[in-house]
């Protein structure tokens, strides 16, 4: 956990102040919701909390609905 | 480009050293390993469950060296140690043994696997799955059936040997430079599993028990029926099984005759199977042995000339061939058991008729015929031309 | 916008291409147990019925020389129905990294650390490939030449050492199981290295080719590639037999089998490092179509400060993916010879029909001749 926010800290000190010199918005805003995106996944993987994975939700749906399966 | 080149040679160290480092991770030093050098399974006394010994070549005789052995002394300590567990199954004895000593078993450098007679009989299949599975243990390793006990084995000394798992694999090897089909290793065991209806022979290992030393010795092969010991075949039929395989790379073929006897050594032999099929639909195997040899040995043969001997021997050759294959091919067609893999072999080749064949292979094999064609070559006389005793013969 | 402003050679490209097939040869265990002895036959197959799919790519980047997959997808669908499908993709390419990712976790978890945690291996190789791509596509591909040359060297020097232990019959009986387990096993192979290729839609734009080349280059990768992976199959086969079904790594297994004398035997590590120098390869190539893909879709003009973030979501993704191995091997060989094709065969055949339809590549000759004009 606490390694898990060291590293994610680590990794906005390497990458932020490209971005900001950067200066463009944009740039910003989609590091911002990519980073807050990708931090919130590894937090619940990290908590142990169940993620249910997108291929299984293809799997279902595929051997549910369409009966499409080997 | 210089840059371009340092950057290269930056990445190139931190990739080896990255990949180095982490397998650090269990790092497990020599001196905290027990090397497992061979594995027995026995069936235990109490019903369903096994006893799993290994042998373990002890740590302090590691190192020091082949070299350094001493002969007759009766003190001399044992080099390897033997621990066992009884358990369920093979990962449970194996955690067993692991939790009970004092280091970690290190399982690579297994050179055999020993089944005990009795559990033969029962049916090995359940207890070669974890050995497959293991990430530790090699396809290679050989396995063989004890006559007694497997444990016995394991502990009995072997005198050239340090180790005498080892001696064993040793044995095995000699055997298998004879024909490859005279070991096993695990590989191949599994594959004529896998072939329906092929069955497996596994080598049996004595203990020989004689005046003052006990010893070992490889004698005949156990048929397996499935998984299941059903019955054995001697050295003798053994060399039959082999001349049909068309895998003899060296080993000798003694003939007698009226006029004298010779041993001749096997220089190669070849076959070439072939399936006939009669008008009802049933099987014959017709083959072509080919068998290449050289004069080793020649007692009698008086008053003839060396073309007249070799005639002679190549009829003789012949016969005694013959009679070793046929020996071997009746006593398993009394078992049912198809060790020469006839059945897989049809498959291969005429997959369509086996599939009519197959639901009654059990019932054809025992009156399935074979057509034998065998064609011996004399090559060589060794470094005579004559015999002294033929000289002698001619004399008187 | 252009983001990648490096240009890769024609060989270098068709290299890649070999590379990417070639370290697929891992994942053979997913069709070898559905088509046992003929798992070759299988791979000749499905590099036949491959063929109209990489017509399929090979149209397209005529069409569109100067743009790569999100950019095709701007074009011919407009601006939002090309974002929505571009989405798609960018779901797809991260989806394929990830599982890459995965495969070689467990590869280098099976074959030689098998006590270290999957995560740290991830994790290291994550990062590398993060520095790889940092550099740009270049960089990625640039080492693709010597890979092929050392894994081709290895796989002759294989074949030559265990040429006594390789059984003709392993191969017999040939095209004697149900039609069905060829259709599927076919299915696979066309959908697990051979479709993949899709990928490459992203980057063709930033190879130096003349235009009539193309085809040539691309064919050559797919064949060398595809053949390279046969050569592979047919050894594990030929020394495996009929066991070749019982292994989750057969390539592997065989490697550890050879040996050249007592002592010089168990050099398999070697070729587990090859093999994983293999994946590095395809999972950094992945990685930067992935983060190109991304910032294409964002219309950002660089990709560097994703890298991170991106790393880790991967590194999660790869972990939340599956529950188990027995999981993975089953939607490999149940669900992905549905779901692949959307994505590797739909997809760009929709894309093609609509450009073909709205005429639009000629457009743009025009529009450009126009410009030239003015």
């Amino acid at each position: 956990m606490i390694i898990l926010i060291i590293v994610f800290i680590i990794m906005l000190m390497i990458d932020l102040p490209s971005v900001i010199r950067n200066g463009k918005k944009k740039i910003l805003i989609a590091y911002g919701l990519i980073f807050t995106f990708s931090f919130t996944i590894c937090l619940l993987l990290a908590l142990e909390i169940n993620i249910k994975s997108p291929l299984m939700f293809v799997d279902e749906f595929y051997k549910n609905i369409l009966h499409f399966s080997y | 480009m210089l840059n371009k080149f340092k950057k290269f040679l930056f990445l190139l160290m931190v990739f080896i050293l990255v990949f180095t480092a982490s397998g650090c991770y269990d790092i497990r030093e020599l001196d905290s390993l027990y090397i497992v050098t061979g594995m027995a399974m026995d069936k235990a006394e109490q019903p369903g469950l096994i006893e799993v010994s290994v042998q373990i070549a002890k740590p302090g005789a590691l190192g020091s060296g082949g070299g350094g052995d001493k002969k007759g002394g009766g003190g001399e300590e044992k080099a390897t140690i033997i621990i066992d567990s009884v358990k369920r199954n093979v990962i449970e004895a194996l955690e067993a043994l692991r939790h009970d000593s004092s280091r970690t078993l290190f399982m690579h450098h297994n050179q055999v696997l020993i089944f005990g007679r009795e559990q033969a009989e029962a049916g090995i299949l359940p207890y070669l799955d974890a050995s497959m599975r293991d990430q530790e243990t090699r396809l290679e390793v050989m396995v063989l059936v004890a006559d007694e006990k497997a444990k016995d084995v394991l502990n009995t000394e072997i005198k050239a040997e340090k180790y005498s798992a080892v001696g064993i694999r040793r044995m095995v090897d000699n055997k298998r430079s004879i024909s490859k089909f005279f070991g096993i290793d695990l590989l191949t065991l599994v594959s004529k599993l896998t072939e329906e209806t092929t069955s497996p022979l596994l080598p049996i290992i004595k203990i020989v028990e004689e005046e003052d030393l006990t010893r070992l010795s490889l004698t005949g092969m156990a048929v397996f029926k499935k998984d299941k010991m059903i019955g054995k075949i001697t050295e003798y039929q053994l060399r039959g099984y082999s001349w049909v395989m068309g895998e003899l790379k060296s080993g000798y073929l003694p003939v007698k005759l009226k006029q004298g006897s010779s041993v001749m050594y096997v220089k190669s032999s070849k076959n070439k199977l072939n399936t006939i099929f009669k008008p009802d639909g049933k099987p014959i195997m017709s083959m072509e042995i080919e068998g290449v040899f050289s004069v080793g040995e020649l007692m009698g043969f008086e008053e003839m000339d060396t073309k007249q001997i070799v005639d002679e021997l190549k009829k003789g050759a012949e016969q005694a061939i013959r009679k070793e294959i046929m020996s071997c091919f009746k006593s398993v067609q009394s078992m049912k058991a198809d060790i020469y893999g006839f059945g897989d072999y049809i498959n291969k080749h005429h997959p369509k008729k086996w599939k009519t064949l197959k639901p009654q292979w059990e019932e054809l094999f025992p009156s399935l015929e074979l057509d034998l064609k065998i064609k011996v070559e004399i090559k060589d006389t060794g470094k005579i031309l004559q015999s002294p005793q033929m000289e002698i013969g001619r004399l008187s | 916008m252009n983001i990648e402003k490096s240009r890769i050679s024609p060989l270098q490209f068709m290299f890649a291409i070999m590379c990417f097939i070639r370290s697929s040869s891992l994942l053979s265990s997913f069709f070898t147990p559905i088509v046992n002895q003929d798992s070759w036959l299988v791979i000749i197959f499905g590099m036949i019925v491959s063929l109209p799919v990489l017509w399929i790519y090979i149209s397209l980047s005529k069409a569109f020389p100067k743009s790569n997959l999100i950019e095709i997808n701007d074009l011919v669908f407009g601006r939002i129905g090309g974002k929505i499908i571009s989405a798609f993709y960018l779901w797809f390419f991260f989806t394929l990294t990830a599982l890459n990712l995965r495969d070689l976790g467990i590869f280098v978890g099976k074959s030689t650390m098998s006590k270290t945690p999957p995560v740290l291996i991830i994790i290291v190789f994550i990062l590398l490939c993060a520095w790889a791509v940092y550099y740009g596509l270049e960089v990625v591909t640039r080492y693709g030449i010597v890979f092929i040359l050392i894994s081709s060297a290895i796989l002759l020097l294989s074949f030559l050492v265990s040429i006594n232990i390789m059984h003709r019959e392993s191969f017999l009986p040939i095209l004697n199981q149900p039609l069905k387990s060829y259709i599927q096993g076919t299915n696979i192979i066309t959908m697990i290295p051979f479709g993949e290729l899709v990928v490459f839609l992203m980057i063709v734009p930033y190879v130096d080719f003349k235009q009539k080349k193309l085809v040539r280059y691309f064919m050559g990768g797919f064949l060398l590639g595809g053949l390279l992976l046969l050569a592979v199959i047919l050894r594990d086969l030929a020394i495996l037999g009929n066991t070749l079904k019982y292994f989750s790594l057969p390539s592997f297994e065989t490697l550890r089998i050879i040996r050249l004398f007592d002592s010089l035997g168990h050099m398999e590590i070697l070729f587990a490092i090859l093999l994983i120098i293999l994946l590095f390869f395809k999972v950094t190539l992945l990685f930067y179509i992935s983060l190109l893909a991304l910032s294409y879709w964002l219309k950002i003009e660089t990709f560097r400060p994703f890298i991170l973030p991106v790393a880790a979501l991967l590194v999660a993704y790869s972990f939340i993916m599956f529950e188990s191995s027995m999981q993975q091997t089953a939607f490999a060989r149940e669900i992905i010879p549905f779901f692949w094709p959307i994505f590797e065969m739909l997809l760009p055949f929709i894309t093609l029909i609509v450009a073909y339809i709205r005429e639009l590549p000629k457009k743009n000759r025009e529009k450009e001749k126009e410009d030239v004009k003015v």
